[in-house]
């Protein structure tokens, strides 16, 4: 019988995958090793909402659009197309933003480099208070 | 109230008027309109009037059709009073800030086009940001604000300061908003849905300490924003090193949007009014009560912070960068106290507060391009040379610290009177203080301003002249700071009626389909 991966699994690995991201932009001094650090990061809250999308049941069930479903509250909520998609949607705009975020900051690392002949986080320095 | 799209799209109509400001911007920039012409700024300053227009019409919409509040695209984004105050502050700095870096020579030799194109950008952000219920609409608003704004403050890109305040403001930022993507997800997790209201369903279920680990992630990335402590490390550099208008820009608007998203988030994701139909009253935290505490923390820490760093400042920039930070702590008062009337005063301080932080930015940027510095010692005697200049900047600084008759110190009887209300005597005691510590600094920039280097007769002034297009730009920030000192009712009577809708759901009865 194969081990099913339950969601604490994945859990665990954006978990540490998170701590990996931090670590490296704590400790690295070339900006764009700390670039990647981020990406991690990033890339730990895909993980985790990929996995939530897939085992959380929305809070509540699928429905047609407009309709308010019943709660445990009692209360109502209206929830439109597929909820159990949008952590997948959510994930695919994590994306999206990292690149656009990796090419800003890598432009800015490049003209950072131009100007001073290197990009280690401690050099850069003139401003300081 | 649910439209259909093309209803949907004519409440839309600021976020898209803007959108195309933007394109006609980068256009009309492609077409080298001749230099010197100041085509795009003026282009660009037009539409933000026109998008300003726009929200008024707003405004009077919801008021027409007797709606408080209008949900758009599946509920993803909310047109509410609420938002729309915190649009127009947005949009009201962005104006500003586009007729001050009109006349900033180095900006048109940078790219006027490129400029304008990306400060529009990061103030459709905030048009974004104020209207998400959403999370992932939240988190593409709060990057859409973010984004541009790492390439502004590195907009001389021979300077090395400002080179220096982007690549630090994108290493930071980029970090507080992975932090923020992580308690995000945890979010999303927790309710299986990524609507406010549905998260808000389930906050009570949870634990202390989860909700602590999941609210202390996503506080890094709103504490980036407004520059909170511990997470104001970045905002002395980039504000020193970043273009003077850009700091305006991101002390004001870039801090107000942050505000936006942080009481949109919280209350209604963490806290409900305690009688549904009155949002002015006070308002019971869903789950564990400890956020209150805990922001109270970071309040004081913040406000500390930011007021003994500025107190051995020499560069005016880097001074009102700290400033700039015990302010947000000041501003945060009104967030912990959870009532109607703390909420009121958060806004009435907010847009007291980018008048008067404008002012004094406008100061800095009219005497650096009349061949000024931006170092301390460079304002001596300055008021001498230009009494306007000197008698505004006295009077923004004033303002700032919060004495009387001007606006900030309206801001800050509302602030401390809705602490006291609650019982936050001791808070409002260290603010207090902190207000105290304040005066020190900024009655230094005005000291050196009129007691040092004082002409010893009328022949040895030498008339320092600001130009009369920043002399008027200032008097549009004073008149603001004065005004509201003296007569505040309006302003008051806008906050309260945007705290009086900010409830994105009002709490449905059973079975009963939301009424919106």
């Amino acid at each position: 019988m194969m081990p099913v991966a339950s969601l604490e699994w994945f859990l665990m690995i954006a978990a540490f995958l998170f701590a990996c991201g931090i670590y490296t932009i704590l400790t690295r001094k070339n900006a764009v090793s700390v670039l990647m650090g981020v990406e991690l990061v990033l890339n730990s809250a895909n993980i985790n909402l990929v996995a939530f999308a897939r085992f959380v049941k929305p809070a509540a069930s699928l429905g047609p659009q407009s309709v308010p479903i019943p709660m445990e509250s009692g209360a109502a909520a209206v929830i439109y197309g597929a909820p159990w998609a949008s952590g997948h949607v959510f994930a695919a705009f994590v994306i999206i933003l990292a690149a656009a975020e990796a090419a800003v900051a890598l432009g800015i690392i490049l003209g950072i480099y131009r100007s001073m002949g290197g990009v280690d986080v401690d050099e850069v320095s003139a401003l300081k208070g | 109230m649910q439209l259909g799209v093309v209803e949907n799209l004519s409440y839309f109509a600021p976020e898209i008027l803007l959108t195309v400001v933007i394109a006609a911007v980068i256009l009309v920039d492609l077409t080298k309109p001749p230099p010197g012409s100041r085509l795009v700024s003026r282009l660009a300053a037009t539409g933000l009037a026109a998008t300003l227009f726009m929200l008024i019409l707003s405004y009077a919409e919801l008021e027409l059709k007797q709606r408080t509040r209008v949900f758009l695209f599946a509920d993803t984004f909310v047109v509410d009073p609420f938002g729309l105050f915190f649009k127009t502050v947005g949009c009201v700095c962005a104006f500003l800030v586009a007729l001050f870096a009109g006349n900033v020579r180095r900006i048109e030799a940078h790219g006027e086009g490129e400029f304008y194109a990306l400060l529009l950008t990061t103030t459709l952000g905030i048009f974004l940001m104020a209207g998400a219920t959403d999370l992932v609409g939240l988190v593409v608003a709060i990057e859409t604000l973010s984004i541009p704004s790492y390439v502004l403050a590195g907009f001389y890109k021979k300077d090395r300061a400002s080179s220096e305040a982007s690549l630090k403001y994108v290493l930071f930022g980029a970090t507080a908003s992975g932090a923020m993507l992580f308690g995000l997800s945890y979010f999303y997790g927790l309710a299986g849905t990524t609507s406010f209201a549905g998260i808000a369903q389930r906050m009570g279920s949870i634990d202390a300490l989860t909700a602590g680990i999941m609210l202390g992630l996503v506080l890094v990335g709103f504490g980036f924003k407004i520059s909170a402590a511990p997470f104001h490390m970045w905002t002395p550099d980039v504000y020193e090193g970043a273009p003077t208008a850009v700091t305006a820009y991101l002390s004001t608007a870039s801090k107000a949007g942050g505000f936006a998203v942080l009481i949109r988030f919280f209350y209604n994701v963490l806290a409900r009014p305690e009688n549904p139909g009155d949002p002015m009253g006070p308002w019971i935290p869903i789950g564990d009560p400890g956020w209150t505490q805990f922001v109270a923390v970071l309040s004081v820490l913040t406000m500390t912070i930011g007021n003994l760093a500025a107190y051995r400042q020499t560069n005016v920039k880097r001074l009102l960068a700290y400033s700039s930070i015990a302010h947000a702590g000041y501003i945060l008062l009104g967030f912990i106290v959870l009532t109607g009337a703390g909420l009121m005063a958060m806004l009435f301080y907010v847009a007291v507060y980018v008048f008067m932080n404008l002012g004094a930015f406008l100061t800095v940027i009219a005497v650096s391009e009349a061949g000024g510095g931006e170092e301390l010692s460079d304002f001596r005697g300055l008021g001498w040379r230009a009494p306007f200049l000197g008698v505004a900047m006295g009077a923004f600084l004033f303002s700032l610290t919060g004495l009387p008759p001007l606006s900030g110190f309206v801001g800050k009887v509302y602030l401390f009177a809705a602490l006291i209300d609650q019982g936050w005597v001791w808070l409002a005691v260290i603010a207090a203080l902190n207000s105290a510590v304040s005066l020190y600094y900024y009655v230094r920039v005005v000291k050196t301003m009129w007691l040092e280097g004082i002409p010893r007769n009328d022949a040895d002034v030498i008339p320092f002249r600001v130009g009369s297009y920043n002399g008027f730009l200032l008097a549009v920030c004073l008149v603001p700071t004065i005004l509201f000192g003296i007569y505040w009712a309006p302003l008051e009577r806008l906050a309260k009626y945007s705290v009086g809708a900010n409830v994105t759901q009002p709490a449905p009865k059973a079975g009963a389909k939301p009424v919106h």
